[in-house]
């Protein structure tokens, strides 16, 4: 019987969808040992997202609601964590391997002395103990960890979009324990969180990314972009032509001397596919090619190639999704 | 009788005592300030021979001092510092013989043949007139006839006033005595006849003044006279003891810069011993007395002339790199901190020059701000610029080693290319397994040297990085393939065991990645045998051909354009095909001021039917660079114009077809800022060009 415990992140009091994926992952992981799960929330005023745990099947819910955590602190996400686990008493730990998870899950296992099985693709549990892949060499081999047999705890931090985020079939209990984490002692302050441009998705994490290059034209030509992100939720990327020709901020910028990205789809619109931009963005998993010039190198590296003219091909695409989502 | 200046007595001083104090003190003024500029060179910094091939030294030193090679390229500044310089060589055997006066008066230099003398005054007497003709035109040049390369200098002003007091003030004495020597001389009329004859024989220049002045009393000709004489010695006294403290220290240092200047090949960076670095725990330079004594010597002799920007690629896209302010800045740092400098080295004083030194400016990101050090694509323009042997491209980097190895502080594009060289040998982080995809598509087998076997390879064909991945440089890797397989020279390639050589990471200061690239691939060759290697990448050229050796690897290195233009030369090819196309040819700085390789292309150019060859007005040696070099290429370019396009304005403007270019990344720059300024010249490289103007070509 192993209980697990799954460190939970929400963001302006909405649960992250990579921690719903770990919760899912915790249940099933549970549920395979018969044990029970349970899920730690830190924050202010998140006793609404309650609910939400419980569906995904935990039968516990620690909370830590306090003013001061209102935004990320390593030290008090921590505590709540450490806090959790010494109530809850699991043999298994998860967080996704978030920039947040990767903070919190080393500083928990190293208060507890044990290692941190990182940015798992698979995770599995046998004769009691978790096992899986991370991969290695830029994801061109796997390896395969398990936790120390001595370890008391095991913590591993699932990568995120790889694991599925769906509901338990029943409903956990949910139960409500609030955590009382005493004077915290938190020395490095959040003071506030800026984000790049409101509403959109950073290409560096994104699952999706529809890019334009200078077949656009001009910048009058991003809504056209913008209108399939929203509805593919991708975000927007830039090769660097366009970026240099000042249609759109350097954030954008897809390639060697922007951003080295490995999305799952790739949308290309009006990208010649030079190298420097090839470099950034060839080893995406399905790349999608859209360009009026059939000798345009992007063809070469594109799983999916559509030789045409972009502004009736991405609009069509939009509606295309759309209807599919209806 | 005439007497000297220093014969009378001055407020009941001896004259003579008077000269001999004045001397003692520029001489004890002038040793001290010398002992401190010594004292500042040798202290701190690696060690560096600058002895070897001393005969090719002094040869330097003679054709670009003597002769002053470099100052001709701009004939006005030529003429009118040729004019100076000869003057100086001239007069500084007067200034001893007027020493030598004012210490034994009434006596002239003793060592002097007969005769010698008299030939001399002629010889001084034109050289007052044309060394101040020589000041008239720097003044010119400076306020009238202005270059953009001067800046407005103070310093330059009093110098060049200075040295016309001196001619001015020896011309004065000198016509001032000889009248006075004529109004005393003895009533001997053909006595007097026979000395005005002389004077006007051998001093012309003078005699004639002397006869303007003639008509003044002799009191005021000896006011005149002493005047002048004590201002001339004055002056001297003044402008030597200067010299040290401005930019006209190259009056003293340019000479022996010269003769120290580098004499590896220009393209070859220095190599240092990784682990013993290491050990220190010092990599590359942070502070300004750790550069060599050399390097020190180029700071105390850089003239400020500003020939080195004047086609600097980031001068001219409006950068904060100039050459020459950067060689301002390293010898502001080394001057400003000079005193403490010495007393720490010397281990005297009280703990407040440590103090100080701890409390100065510091050198990264006070004098010198890192986005000056980042800016540098080592075109070597400046080197080739500089009229006195000054380097820079060794200073810019060994700030990056230091920024690089120690800091961990580096443009963040940089890691991107660091990591990709490091795991896939390229810095496009691509699969290595597909190196040598390039071939598969040509007509015939292109063997890699492990399959070749024991066959007779005659040269190993390295590829490079841009010809093995990006899509134009493949081309042009198929078209030397087929250049060689149609000349019938049997050549192999390296196929998956090549790697980068890893010139971008050493000119970004990652010297880490350099040296173990390099004795990866020179391990590799040697493995083979191999002994002669042709390239087309002239950043592969230079690495291969002048640093490989410092790791073992020494081979015969052709670039491409070089082999080719051979094998059209020997017959072995011919090159029948070609419209008619005017073209630019776009010099690659790595195969050109690197390496001296200029003709080849051209040759092979000129070898293919239908182009007509229209030279740049920048080209060859002025030739400008297009933005990648140094590890640009790899870095975002986010102050002032952009490089790549400024140089194809240029191109744009000759009004050619198309251009040629010797170089994969000139190629890719070139190519971009055509995209981007929807520009009309259309890139090729020369050995697209020759391959298609093969009597069959596969297109």
């Amino acid at each position: 019987m192993s209980n697990v415990l799954v460190f939970i992140e929400q963001r302006d009091g909405k649960i992250r969808k990579s921690s719903l994926e770990a919760l899912t992952l915790g249940h099933s992981l549970s549920k395979k040992t018969n044990g029970s799960l349970g899920a730690v929330i830190a924050g202010s005023g998140i006793s609404s997202l309650v609910g939400e745990l419980a569906a995904y099947g935990a039968s516990k819910v620690f909370v830590a609601d306090r003013p001061e955590l209102a935004l990320f602190s390593s030290e008090g996400y921590t505590a709540a964590l450490d806090a959790a686990a010494a109530a809850f008493g699991p043999s298994i730990v998860l967080a996704s391997a978030t920039a947040m998870g990767r903070d919190v899950a080393p500083r928990f296992a190293a208060r507890r002395g044990v290692s941190v099985l990182s940015d798992m693709m698979t995770l599995d549990v046998q004769n009691g103990r978790l096992v899986g892949e991370r991969p290695v060499y830029s994801g061109k081999a796997r390896v395969v960890v398990t936790p120390a047999p001595d370890a008391a705890i095991q913590v591993a931090t699932p990568r995120p979009n790889v694991f599925p985020a769906s509901k338990a079939d029943v409903a956990g209990a949910g139960e409500v324990v609030t955590l009382d984490l005493g004077t915290l002692k938190i020395r490095a302050k959040v003071v506030k969180v800026e984000a790049a441009e409101a509403g959109e998705i950073d290409v560096a994490e994104a699952d999706k990314i529809v890019s334009g290059g200078r077949g656009i034209k001009g910048p009058e030509s991003w809504p056209v972009l913008r209108a399939l992100c929203q509805e593919l939720g991708a975000a927007l990327g830039a090769s660097r032509a366009a970026v240099d020709a000042g249609w759109i901020g350097h954030e954008h910028q897809v390639g060697q001397t922007g951003k080295v990205v490995s999305p799952s789809l790739y949308i290309a619109c009006g990208v010649s596919g030079a190298i420097q931009h090839l470099a950034g963005m060839g080893s995406s998993k399905v790349i999608v090619a859209i360009n009026k010039d059939p000798e345009a190198p992007i063809f070469k590296v594109a799983t999916y190639g559509i030789v045409g003219d972009l502004f009736q091909i991405v609009p069509a695409m939009t509606e295309a999704a759309k209807k599919m989502k209806a | 009788m005439t007497i000297t200046p220093v014969q009378a007595a001055y407020l009941g001083f001896p004259g003579t005592l008077l000269f001999a104090l004045l001397l003692l003190a520029a001489l004890v003024f002038f040793t001290y300030t010398a002992s401190r500029r010594i004292q500042l060179l040798t202290l701190g910094g690696a060690p560096e021979n600058r002895l070897d091939h001393p005969l090719a030294r002094l040869w330097n030193m003679l054709e670009y001092g003597f002769l002053q090679r470099k100052m001709f390229r701009d004939p006005y500044a030529g003429l009118y510092h040729a004019l100076i310089f000869s003057g100086f060589l001239v007069l500084l055997l007067r200034t001893l013989a007027l020493v030598f006066e004012g210490l034994f008066p009434g006596a002239g230099l003793p060592f002097l043949p007969a005769g010698f003398w008299e030939g001399y005054l002629l010889v001084k007497d034109l050289v007052l007139l044309t060394t101040f003709a020589g000041v008239v035109l720097a003044l010119a040049r400076r306020h009238v006839v202005k270059r953009e390369r001067l800046d407005p200098s103070f310093d330059a002003d009093l110098i060049l006033c200075l040295i016309g007091l001196l001619m001015v003030t020896d011309l004065g004495a000198g016509a001032a005595r000889m009248a006075l020597e004529a109004a005393n001389a003895p009533a001997n009329a053909a006595a007097l006849n026979a000395v005005l004859a002389g004077n006007a024989l051998w001093e012309p220049l003078t005699y004639s003044l002397s006869k303007n002045l003639s008509l003044l009393s002799s009191s005021s000709l000896q006011s005149i006279y002493f005047g002048c004489w004590w201002a001339h010695i004055v002056a001297i006294f003044v402008f030597g003891n200067y010299l040290p403290f401005a930019k006209h220290f190259h009056v003293i240092t340019a000479l022996p810069n010269l003769f120290f200047g580098k004499l590896e090949p220009a393209g070859k960076m220095a190599t240092f011993d990784i682990e013993k670095a290491a050990e220190a725990g010092t990599f590359g330079v942070s502070k300004v007395e750790d550069f060599t004594w050399k390097q020190k010597l180029d700071m105390f002799t850089c003239t400020e002339c500003g020939r080195c920007r004047e086609v600097c690629p980031t001068h001219l896209t409006g950068k904060p790199l100039t050459p020459k302010g950067f060689m301002v800045d390293l010898r502001g740092a080394l001057y400003t901190d000079a005193d403490a400098l010495i007393d720490v080295n010397a281990g005297r004083g009280d703990g407040s020059a440590e103090a100080a030194l701890l409390a100065r400016r510091p050198l990264i990101g006070g004098w010198i701000d890192e986005e000056t050090i980042w800016a540098c694509t080592t075109c070597r323009y400046c080197e080739h610029a500089c009229p006195v042997g000054i380097t820079y491209i060794d200073k810019i980097t060994d700030l990056r080693r230091h920024l690089v190895l120690e800091k961990s502080e580096f443009p963040k594009e940089a890691q991107t290319a660091f990591n990709g060289m490091e795991r896939q040998g390229n810095p496009w982080n691509l699969s290595a397994a597909d190196r040598g995809a390039w071939a598969k598509d040509l007509p015939f087998p292109v063997l890699t040297m492990a399959e070749a076997g024991d066959a007779r390879v005659e040269v190993l064909f390295w590829v490079g990085c841009a010809g093995s991945y990006e899509e134009r440089g493949k081309r042009v890797s198929r078209a030397l393939a087929l250049l060689l397989h149609e000349a019938g020279v049997t050549f192999a390639i390296l196929g998956t065991e090549e790697t980068c050589t890893g010139d971008a990471a050493r000119r970004l200061g990652n010297e880490y990645l350099f040296q173990t690239l390099a004795q990866q691939n020179v391990e590799t060759m040697k493995g083979y045998g191999v002994t002669k290697i042709v390239t087309n990448c002239p950043h592969c050229f230079n690495t291969l051909a002048n640093e490989y050796p410092d790791f073992g690897g020494k081979f015969e290195v052709m670039h491409g354009t070089q082999l080719v233009a051979r094998l059209v030369r020997e017959g072995r090819i011919s090159l029948v095909n070609g419209a008619p196309r005017s073209l630019s040819f776009h010099d690659p700085c790595y195969l050109g001021r690197h390496n001296g390789v200029y003709d080849a292309p051209r040759e092979l150019l000129n070898a293919i039917p239908g182009i007509a060859l229209k030279e740049l007005p920048r080209s060859r040696e002025n030739g400008m660079c297009c933005g990648a070099g140094g590890g640009r290429m790899w870095l975002e370019e986010k102050i002032g114009a952009r490089v790549n396009q400024a140089r194809f304005a240029e191109i744009e403007a000759n009004g050619t077809d198309a251009v040629g270019v010797s170089c994969p990344f000139c190629m890719v720059m070139l190519g971009n800022a055509k995209t981007e300024l929807s520009g009309k010249t259309e890139a090729f490289d020369v050995l697209e060009l020759a391959a298609q103007a093969l009597p069959v070509h596969p297109g």
